[in-house]
């Protein structure tokens, strides 16, 4: 094993659907390991240990669940002057979404959740005058679903011309760039502009003293 | 990270994993206790299966003892050996438990290389959701190391045996070095199937590593070989002129007690370090080259959702 081994540079957005990465995710332990900690940066077994109070065992064999799923991976290797070797890991995407598609052919109520939280979300509009009835909320549902599948299908394949420049940004800029970019090809797609009007629409005619 | 070895890196490897040894000796003491009453509880299990498994197949308790009476001719007859090697391929499988009992040392190793402490109460985790793999892990190392071995002295017995002493000591040497290589060669066995491997995966990155770092697998491994065996050598000498009773008897006790204590050093201290030694090792031969470009100004973001 001569060839240096290297790992994938941590992607802006990636959209998880397979329905077995959704349900490792469900995991309150495992779900606070990637969106609380490792999005932001890498950090080892004994950060995380401390961090979340669990014994570092524990938090190994979350990671390897996560590794195995592919949301995590190891970042670099460290030796410290006491001679421990501590691994680095971090999340592969800065942004996570679950996708509401691969959420909704899980079983254990995964599937539950994911309509739970859409009724939610839609119910919660009222805070900024958008009122939805309660026999409304299918129907709402009904358009703002394919809409969220599309920005995620849209947003996640931001194609990228020269990679190897890519890579060498720094973290911030790229991440500016690629919200730039995001914005940009969304609104170049139609699918998606037919969309948000047909939302937008439904959005308008439920705003309050209308 | 250096991955070559010098004599400075082994010193490290060595002295790392015997310092954390000696700081969780309890720990593992525990842990190894907690362990091995798991493992004995298991293959009793296993053996209590077996036999009711026998019986009825055997049509009762007295089939199954003519059946057992009736291997003797096997076990004393001219293929005595292959029956006792059949066997041995049988009861393999009813041996998997204590194989995972020295793959969770490595759970325990790894938990300490990558934050200084573990707790015994963690072995029992490793044990139940690494105990196929490690168990797989342990018949590869058994059949790799054993094997050719149990293979040699068929051919001999069947070929009438070994005459001269020259000869003695040429088997004797060639057994040797094959079980300090093949056993050598699987050091990163374990450590790998810790770190979330399947078994066959394992095997091929212990054999990748033990080739492409060579002096680094095997330095450690020699090294901790020397540690465990070398204070014995005198006592293989010395013992016919230290046997209890002779003009020497009050030395030879004090000699076999020093024997004791060590024997006690390598299973509470040096055992558990060559787990910690070689996860080390694994985890620096398994390190990867960071590919994330330094932020100068991280977290300062310029643009939201335009």
């Amino acid at each position: 094993m001569s060839k240096k081994t290297k790992v994938k540079p941590m992607k802006d957005l990636e959209i998880i659907s397979d329905p077995k990465t959704i349900k490792v995710l469900f995991e309150p332990t495992r779900a606070d390991i990637v969106f609380k900690f490792l999005v932001s940066g890498s950090m080892t077994v004994k950060q995380l240990s401390d961090a979340l109070g669990k014994n570092p065992g524990t938090i190994l064999h979350h990671i390897d669940k996560l590794k195995e799923v592919g949301l995590v991976v190891q970042e670099r290797t460290e030796q410290t002057v006491t001679g421990i070797v501590q691994r680095y890991y971090r999340a592969t995407a800065r942004e996570f979404r679950l996708g509401i598609g691969g959420m909704m052919q899980t079983d254990d109520g995964v599937a539950q959740f994911a309509k739970d939280r859409l009724t939610t979300m839609i119910t919660s509009l009222s805070v900024y005058g958008i009122q939805v009835p309660q026999e409304e909320v299918d129907g709402a549902m009904q358009i703002l679903r394919p809409l969220i599948e599309r920005e995620n299908a849209v947003s996640s394949n931001l194609p990228i011309l020269d990679e190897p420049t890519y890579h060498k940004l720094p973290p911030s800029v790229r991440d500016d760039a690629s919200r730039i970019m995001r914005r940009f090809i969304l609104e170049e797609d139609s699918q998606y502009r037919e969309l948000r009007e047909k939302w937008n629409t439904f959005l308008r005619s439920h705003r309050k003293g209308k | 990270m250096e991955k070559r070895s010098d004599l400075k890196t082994l010193v490290d490897d060595v002295t790392v994993g015997i310092k954390y040894a000696a700081k969780n000796i309890f720990t593992f003491l525990l842990g190894l206790i907690g362990i091995l009453l798991v493992t004995a509880v298991f293959i009793v299990l296993f053996m209590i299966v077996f036999i009711f498994g026998l019986m009825l197949f055997m049509g009762g308790p007295a089939g199954m003892i003519a059946f057992f009476m009736s291997l003797e001719t096997l076990f004393l007859g001219p293929e005595a050996v292959t029956t006792i090697g059949f066997f041995l391929l049988i009861l393999l499988p009813f041996l998997s438990p204590l194989f995972v009992a020295i793959g969770v040392l490595f759970g325990m190793g790894r938990e300490i290389v990558e934050s200084e402490g573990a707790n015994a109460e963690g072995v029992f985790t490793w044990y139940r959701r690494k105990f196929v793999p490690l168990a797989i892990g342990g018949i590869i190392v058994f059949l790799v190391v054993v094997g050719p071995i149990f293979l040699g002295v068929m051919i001999l017995f069947y070929t009438g045996g070994v005459t001269s002493n020259i000869t003695n000591a040429f088997l004797a040497t060639i057994t040797t070095l094959w079980v300090i290589i093949a056993s050598g060669s699987l050091t990163m066995l374990f450590p790998s199937i810790i770190d979330g491997q399947s078994a066959f995966e394992a095997l091929k990155t212990t054999l990748r590593m033990s080739h492409t770092y060579f002096d680094r697998v095997f330095s450690v491994w020699l090294g901790y070989i020397g540690i465990l065996i070398l204070p014995f050598v005198p006592a293989i000498f010395l013992f016919p002129v230290l046997l209890p009773g002779s003009v020497f008897s009050g030395i030879s006790i004090a000699f076999m007690a020093l024997m004791g204590i060590w024997a006690l050093v390598d299973i509470l201290i040096i055992v558990p370090a060559i787990s910690i030694s070689l996860s080390r090792v694994y985890l620096i031969l398994s390190a990867i080259e960071p590919t994330e470009t330094e932020d100068e100004h991280p977290g300062i973001s310029f643009v939201g959702g335009i």
